[in-house]
């Protein structure tokens, strides 16, 4: 029997009066890699924070590691790596600095702390950097620094929100591949991006978001044999009604040329 | 004197302070964990908008309280005042003084939180975090309080009767009010929290902030309306039963700041991402001011309009600016309100002197804080757009900007003024006061405008700017008074004699502009490392 990590139940959330998600039903399984797909502003990322206790549902009811939402959200944080789609740093820390911080925040014995830390860094090839202030990190390697304290505390269930951005291509690689391995250890990855061949390749069920709305919840494959299409991308642009998009493109290239 | 600051640490950081704090729901080691980080990021400069956090400029702030209080403690001092009415008035100077200072502290620690956004996915509970954010009031408390009472604590020895005691009780006092008024401000945030929609946290914020300054302000007027109140009829009965209202009024507000502190407690990090996304909403229509049109025709093309619109849009949704820019123009506009409502039928010409002459000066003195301000904003980190721009766009930037103060500071107050009294003093004297107040202003701004050294809103907030502007207020103020006396005096006895002044006023301020725009262009460039780049003579920037 599947274990269920984290359970959306009607769940809606607005933005003053603007309602941002309706009603919205999953659930995420342990040992897991599901991909959560959009367009902009479909409401992926609040669908993140309010798993990981940053937004509190409007409606519905949210559990998380087996704990209600909001109310049990210091201990679902302990459980949760969470990388946001914004680096948003303490810029006058250092990337060691801004690790520790992390880690100890979480309770990670030091010596273990210190270890991990050393053992990321070297496999982010960060370790030349790791006492330089982070406003001197190019995207690239804020963006490892994130990934890095999302996984010091080894969390049960890990939010990714875009985390392949400004990441070169080894490292990308090396983020999918770590993924696999992950989720092969019992670990639960929820993979919010717009790069649907990465999402296509490394998650096992694809959640799509619609103005605020689940459209879709199933494997890649059957979404492709149920809706008859040969790619994500293009299941993508059928269930969002993103298949025309050449008029659109059209009228940019004219308002440039005007 | 280190070895007692490692004792008090090592103590605060024991267990006895481990086991309050566990009792009030705060985590003691994710407390300190926070209280470090905190201190490291403003050491770094990086949370150098929160007094409390700045020491540079926390020590500057108390010493110009303590020089004031030393001024206070004379002239008390001198009168042989009772010691109940001395430390009366020591301790409600200190109340708003304090008031002033931590509701705005308090407002700018909890609703602008670039920190709660980097840690609000980390395991800490609201409260830790709330008590590790507003640490840093109970340090402004340790520097001002005695910055404010240990001058009148010693000069209880001077006063009738004294006991070597008057001046433990004065400190203890102050202290106790100080503590009373830090916690009485965030159960205030608190409730705002609780009952304040989150959109609008950060608008009701801002009023509550200017409201001990208010308060300041029509001290007369309140004192005058507790004077009026009859105690003794309010509350029948015997002394028994007026120390029993005052009892309960008491426990009512223990009640009051215990259930704000346990809201502000409450969550606190999930309503953060809601504070962030409050503020003005931007302009939903998509229209074409006139105004930026006619920036755009007369003060330097596109470039021009964009530096106007910028800062419309900023002045009116930057949190800081907003915060910062309220309680300094308040008491400006109060005044402003009172000159017209005591003077407005004073002619200017008149042999007595009216408010009204201070008119033109209040407009100078507003142009000054709005330019004090300009180059700080929340969103300084979008500064690099201005990296990309061609270094001849600078110029017409400039000119956008000084022509949007110059419009809505200057030019539309002063039409309104026109044609407000034009039919109470006469066509001719209001229109030579106005054409005077307003080359006054236009002077004012075009000297101010040096002190914006930054493209708008792109530089980080510095509680420590406050230093630099204060003797810039005492020798402008020192200027003004010297002004209004010529004015009054010698200007305004004669209708040529203004009108001379104020062409000779309008041209000055016409080149003072011509030259502060240039600096102010260079300026922009130069903080961009953009002018270096061009004297560098490696290339030359075409078009």
């Amino acid at each position: 029997m599947t274990e269920s990590i984290a359970e959306f139940e009607r769940v809606s959330f607005s933005y003053d009066r603007a309602e941002v998600l309706h009603e919205i039903s999953f659930t995420l399984n342990r040992g897991e890699v599901v991909g959560l797909l959009g367009p902009n502003g479909a409401g992926k990322s609040t669908t993140i924070k309010i798993i990981c206790g940053i937004l509190a549902a409007a409606s519905g009811r949210v559990s998380v590691c087996g704990l209600p939402m909001p109310e049990r959200s210091v201990g679902v944080k302990q459980r949760i790596g969470y990388v946001p789609e914004a680096a948003v740093l303490f810029d006058s820390l250092t990337g060691q600095e801004f690790l520790e911080l992390s880690g100890r925040l979480h309770d990670v014995e030091e010596d273990t702390l210190q270890g991990r830390i050393r053992d990321i860094l070297e496999t982010f090839n960060l370790s030349a950097d790791r006492h330089s202030r982070l406003d001197k990190y190019s995207k690239g390697m804020r963006q490892k620094i994130l990934l890095a304290a999302a996984l010091l505390h080894n969390p049960d269930l890990i939010l990714l929100d875009e985390p392949l951005s400004g990441l070169d291509v080894n490292a990308a690689i090396m983020i999918k591949d770590l993924i696999a391995a992950l989720a092969a250890g019992g670990r639960t990855i929820l993979y919010s991006s717009h790069v649907l061949d990465v999402v296509e390749k490394v998650c096992d069920r694809v959640l799509i978001i619609h103005e605020g709305r689940l459209i879709a919840d199933s494997t890649p494959a059957e979404l492709k044999s149920s809706t008859g299409q040969t790619t994500l991308e293009d299941v993508f642009r059928r269930l969002t009604n993103a298949e025309d998009v050449d008029p659109g493109v059209s009228r940019i290239v004219s308002a440039l040329r005007s | 004197m280190n070895a007692v600051h490692d004792i008090v640490t090592r103590w605060f950081r024991g267990p006895a302070v481990s086991r309050l704090l566990r009792r009030l729901g705060i985590d003691p080691r994710r407390y300190w964990l926070l209280v470090d980080l905190f201190g490291e990021l403003a050491d770094r400069g990086e949370m150098l908008d929160q007094l409390g956090s700045n020491r540079v400029s926390l020590k500057m702030a108390t010493r110009i309280y303590f020089a004031f209080s030393v001024i206070m403690t004379v002239a008390l001092a001198a009168t042989q005042v009772p010691f109940a009415a001395y430390l009366g008035v020591f301790l409600l100077f200190t109340t708003l003084i304090l008031l002033s200072i931590l509701l705005l502290e308090t407002g700018n620690s909890l609703l602008n939180p670039v920190e709660a956004l980097t840690l609000a996915h980390q395991p800490i509970n609201g409260a830790t975090y709330t008590a590790a954010k507003l640490t840093h009031l109970f340090l402004i408390l340790l520097y001002l309080i005695p910055g404010l009472n240990v001058a009148p604590a010693i000069g209880t020895l001077a006063l009738p009767g004294s006991h070597w005691w008057w001046a433990a009780v004065h400190l203890i006092a102050a202290f106790g009010i100080g503590i009373t008024v830090a916690l009485c401000c965030c159960a205030t945030f608190g409730w705002l929290l609780r009952f304040i929609p989150a959109r609008r946290l950060k608008a009701t914020a801002q009023l509550v902030g200017t409201l001990p300054l208010l308060g300041m302000m029509w001290m007369s007027q309140l004192e005058r309306l507790f004077g009026r109140i009859n105690f003794r009829v309010l509350i029948p009965g015997g002394p028994m039963a007026r120390w029993g209202v005052a009892l309960a009024v008491a426990g009512l507000a223990v009640a009051g700041i215990v259930a704000g502190l346990r809201s502000l407690s409450a969550d606190f990090l999930i309503r953060v991402s809601g504070v962030t996304r409050g503020g003005p909403s931007g302009g939903a229509r998509i229209r074409r001011s006139l105004t930026g049109s006619l920036i755009a025709r007369f003060c330097g093309g596109q470039a021009a309009r964009a530096g106007s619109a910028f800062l419309s849009q900023m002045m009116l949704r930057d949190w800081h600016f907003r915060r910062q820019i309220l309680p300094m123009a308040a008491p400006l506009l109060i005044g402003l309100a009172g000159a017209a409502s005591t003077s407005w039928r004073t002619d200017p010409f008149a042999r007595h002197f009216s408010s009204m002459h201070v008119v033109p000066h209040i407009f100078g003195f507003l142009l000054l804080f709005i330019c004090s301000l300009l180059p700080y904003g929340n969103d300084y980190k979008g500064g690099w757009l201005f990296l990309t721009v061609p270094a001849s766009s600078f110029a017409g930037f400039a000119r956008g900007v000084w022509a949007t103060l110059w419009l809505r500071i200057v030019a539309i107050p002063h039409i309104i003024m026109l044609a407000a009294l034009a039919p109470i003093w006469g066509i001719v004297d209001c229109s030579l006061f106005v054409a005077y107040s307003a080359a006054m202003a236009s002077i004012y701004l075009s000297l101010v405008l040096r002190i914006v050294e930054n493209v708008p809103f792109t530089r980080q907030p510095d509680a420590s700017r406050g230093a630099t502007l204060l003797p810039i207020l005492l020798m402008g103020g020192a200027a003004a008074t010297i002004v209004i006396a010529a004015q009054f005096f010698l200007v305004f006895r004669s209708a040529w004699i203004v009108l001379a002044v104020s062409g000779g006023a309008a041209a000055g301020a016409w080149l003072l502009t011509r030259s502060s725009l240039t600096a102010f262009a260079d300026s922009m460039r130069f903080h961009l490392s953009l002018a270096s780049q061009e004297t560098g003579a490696i290339y030359k920037e075409i078009g």
